[in-house]
C-alpha cells in the first residue's frame, strides 16, 4: 500500500466500520513490518555472519523490531531464543525510558485541553483537564509503582477531582522524586 | 408475543445432530438503556440535529442508536422491530457464532437479563452518581422516577451503590423525586459506607434544617416536599458544602441513603438479585469508582474463572462507547463458538480503548 493509497482509504466524513478498518489495519501492519520481518529471519540465519550483521541491524532499529521479534514463532534454539527475549527487551526497555522522558516533559504543561462537545444528558460537571494532569496519569500508569489497577484507576480518577493548587502541588512532589500520594485514601483519612 | 423466537442463552443447541457442519453458538446480550438514554430519547436529538443541519451531532446522536449506530459499524446486522422491542441479529461465520441482542428499556427487563443464566447484559445510562443503572421513560419529567421509581417494578434505580451518596440539592430539586436523607440523629456515616465522591467531605459535615439548604423559600418548600418535612421543621441532616458545577456554585451538598441491599427498591436491587448472567457491563459515569466495590466485593459476585465477567467505565462518560464495545465483541477475530469468553471480552475492552484514546475521550473501559 502506498502512502497515497493509505490516505484514499481514510478519506471519507464518517468513521470506518469496523470489519473495514480491521483490515485496513492488517493491510497496513504487513507492509509497515514486512522489511524487520525478514531483519528477524536473517538474524535466525544458519550463516554465522549474516545472523550477527542482521542481529546487529535489529539493535539499530530498536522499538522499530520489538513487536516482530515477538510475532515471530518462538526459535528452536536456545542461543537465539535468549537473543530474541534479550532484544525485544532492550528495544521495550529504551522505548519506555523515551516516552517515560516525554511525559515527565508535559508534567509542567498547564495548557487546558479542548473540551469534547458535550452530551447534555450527562449529569455531572465535565471538569477541565490539563495536559500536566493527563501526564500525571500516564506516568503513574507507565512507571507501575506496585499499585494494583484498580488502586492505580482509582486514584487517577481523585487526582481529576483535587482542586487545581492541590493537582499543581501533587505534580511538583512527583517532579521533586516524591513517590505518588496514594489520593483517595490519604484524603479519606 | 414480545419475546423473539431464538434460543435464550449460549447453548449447543445441535452439538452431535451433524458431523460435517458445526452448528453456530448462538451467545445472547442484552442491552439495558436507562431513563433519559431510551432510543426515544436518542432519536429525539438526532431528529433535532438533522432539522439544525449540524453535521457533528446527526453523526453523533446516530453513532449511539441502537441499532442504527451499530449497523453503520458492522454492516451487515439484522436489525427488526417487534411489537415495540428492538433486536438484532449478526452472524460472525470467523466466530461462528449468531449475536442476539434485546434492547430492553425497563427495570424489570433489565432485572431478568440479570437472572437470566449465560448471557451478556449492558447498561447504557445514568449512573445516578453511583446509586444505580436507572430507568424511566421516554422525555425528561421530573418525579420518582429518577430516584425509586414511580412504578419501582419497571422504573427508578436499580440499587447497587455504597450506603450514602453526597449528592448538590439542585439535583434534587431539578429532578423532583422523594428521597431520605439522612438525619443528623444519626452518626455520621464511616469512611468505608460512603460513596468515593462523599468520602473527602466526611471531615466537613454539617447538621441542617431544610430551611438551611438554599435561600430561595420556594425551593426551601420544594426540598422540604421531597425530604417528607414541614419547610419549618426542626429535624436536621447531614450536609456539606461544594461545587458542583459553576452555575450552581458553592451550595448545600445532602448524604442520601442509597444501598443496594435491603433498600425501598428491593427486589430491583443487588442485594435481592443473584446475577446469573455471564457478563454484566455497566456503562454509565464512574461506575467503576462508584459500583466496582459493591459488585465485587460487598455483593460477593467475584470472578470465576471464566465465569462472573464484569466491565466498567472509569470516569464521567458519553454513551458513544457502547455501540463501540458491542461491535468489538462482535467482530472478534478469532473462532469463539463455545470458547471461553474472557479473551473475547479483553478484545472488546482493549479496542474499544484504543478507539475513545484516538477520539479524545475522557474514560476507559476496564
Amino acid at each position: 500500500m502506498t502512502p497515497e493509497e493509505l490516505g484514499h482509504a481514510l478519506e471519507g466524513p464518517r468513521p470506518l466500520d469496523a470489519p473495514a478498518e480491521a483490515a485496513l489495519a492488517a493491510r497496513v501492519r504487513a507492509d509497515a513490518t514486512a522489511v524487520t520481518a525478514r531483519v528477524v529471519e536473517l538474524a535466525r540465519s544458519h550463516d554465522p555472519m549474516l545472523a550477527f550483521k542482521a542481529r546487529s541491524l535489529a539493535g539499530r532499529l530498536e522499538e522499530l523490531v520489538a513487536g516482530t521479534l515477538l510475532d515471530a514463532p518462538p526459535p528452536a534454539d536456545a542461543a537465539t531464543a535468549v537473543w530474541t527475549a534479550t532484544a525485544a527487551t532492550a528495544a521495550t526497555v529504551a522505548l519506555r525510558a523515551r516516552v517515560a522522558e516525554r511525559v515527565r516533559g508535559l508534567l509542567g504543561d498547564r495548557r487546558v485541553l479542548p473540551a469534547q462537545p458535550a452530551d447534555t444528558r450527562v449529569e455531572e460537571p465535565v471538569r477541565p483537564r490539563r495536559v500536566c494532569d493527563e501526564a500525571y496519569g500516564l506516568l503513574r500508569e507507565l512507571l507501575e509503582t506496585g499499585e494494583s489497577r484498580p488502586a492505580l484507576v482509582m486514584d487517577r480518577w481523585a487526582f481529576i477531582r483535587l482542586p487545581e493548587a492541590e493537582r499543581d502541588a501533587e505534580i511538583a512532589r512527583v517532579l521533586a522524586g516524591q513517590p505518588f500520594t496514594r489520593l483517595l485514601e490519604d484524603r479519606e483519612a | 408475543m414480545t419475546a423473539p423466537a431464538v434460543v435464550a442463552a449460549s447453548r449447543r443447541t445441535g452439538e452431535g445432530d451433524n458431523t460435517l457442519i458445526d452448528p453456530p453458538e448462538v451467545r445472547r446480550i442484552v442491552l439495558a438503556q436507562g431513563i433519559q438514554f431510551t432510543r426515544e430519547d436518542s432519536l429525539k436529538l438526532y431528529n433535532d440535529a438533522v432539522a439544525r443541519n449540524d453535521a457533528y451531532e446527526t453523526w453523533y446522536y446516530r453513532s449511539i442508536l441502537f441499532p442504527e449506530g451499530l449497523v453503520d459499524r458492522l454492516p451487515g446486522l439484522f436489525a427488526w422491530e417487534l411489537d415495540g422491542h428492538h433486536h438484532a441479529l449478526y452472524l460472525n461465520l470467523a466466530q461462528n457464532v449468531v449475536y442476539q441482542i434485546d434492547l430492553v428499556e425497563d427495570k424489570a427487563a433489565f432485572r431478568q437479563a440479570l437472572l437470566t443464566e449465560g448471557i451478556a447484559v449492558i447498561y447504557n445510562g445514568h449512573a445516578r452518581y453511583g446509586r444505580g443503572p436507572c430507568f424511566g421513560p421516554p422525555g425528561v419529567f421530573p418525579g420518582d422516577d429518577w430516584e425509586n421509581g414511580s412504578a419501582p417494578d419497571t422504573t427508578g434505580i436499580f440499587r447497587m451503590g455504597y450506603p450514602f451518596v453526597g449528592i448538590p440539592c439542585h439535583e434534587i430539586i431539578g429532578h423532583g423525586y422523594h428521597t431520605t436523607p439522612l438525619p443528623a440523629t444519626e452518626p455520621p456515616p464511616t469512611r468505608e459506607q460512603c460513596d468515593p465522591e462523599l468520602r473527602p467531605h466526611l471531615g466537613a459535615l454539617q447538621a441542617r434544617r431544610v430551611s438551611e439548604m438554599h435561600a430561595d423559600a420556594m425551593l426551601v418548600e420544594h426540598l422540604a416536599d421531597l425530604f417528607g418535612v414541614t419547610p419549618d421543621s426542626d429535624e436536621r441532616f447531614w450536609t456539606f458544602l461544594a461545587v458542583e458545577d459553576q452555575e450552581h456554585g458553592r451550595e448545600v451538598h445532602v448524604v442520601l441513603y442509597a444501598g443496594w441491599e435491603n433498600t425501598p427498591t428491593a427486589p430491583a436491587d443487588l442485594g435481592a438479585t443473584d446475577f446469573a448472567c455471564r457478563m454484566f457491563c455497566h456503562f454509565g459515569c464512574s461506575t467503576f469508582q462508584h459500583n466496582y466495590h459493591i459488585l465485587r466485593t460487598w455483593k460477593g459476585w467475584k470472578r470465576e474463572g471464566d465465569d462472573r465477567l464484569a466491565y466498567w467505565q472509569t470516569d464521567l462518560a458519553k454513551p458513544i462507547g457502547t455501540n463501540m464495545f458491542l461491535s468489538y465483541l462482535l467482530t472478534c477475530p478469532k473462532r469463539q463458538d463455545w470458547q471461553p469468553w474472557g479473551d473475547w471480552a479483553a478484545y472488546a475492552v482493549r479496542q474499544t480503548n484504543r478507539e475513545l484514546v484516538a477520539g479524545g475521550y475522557g474514560w476507559r473501559v476496564i
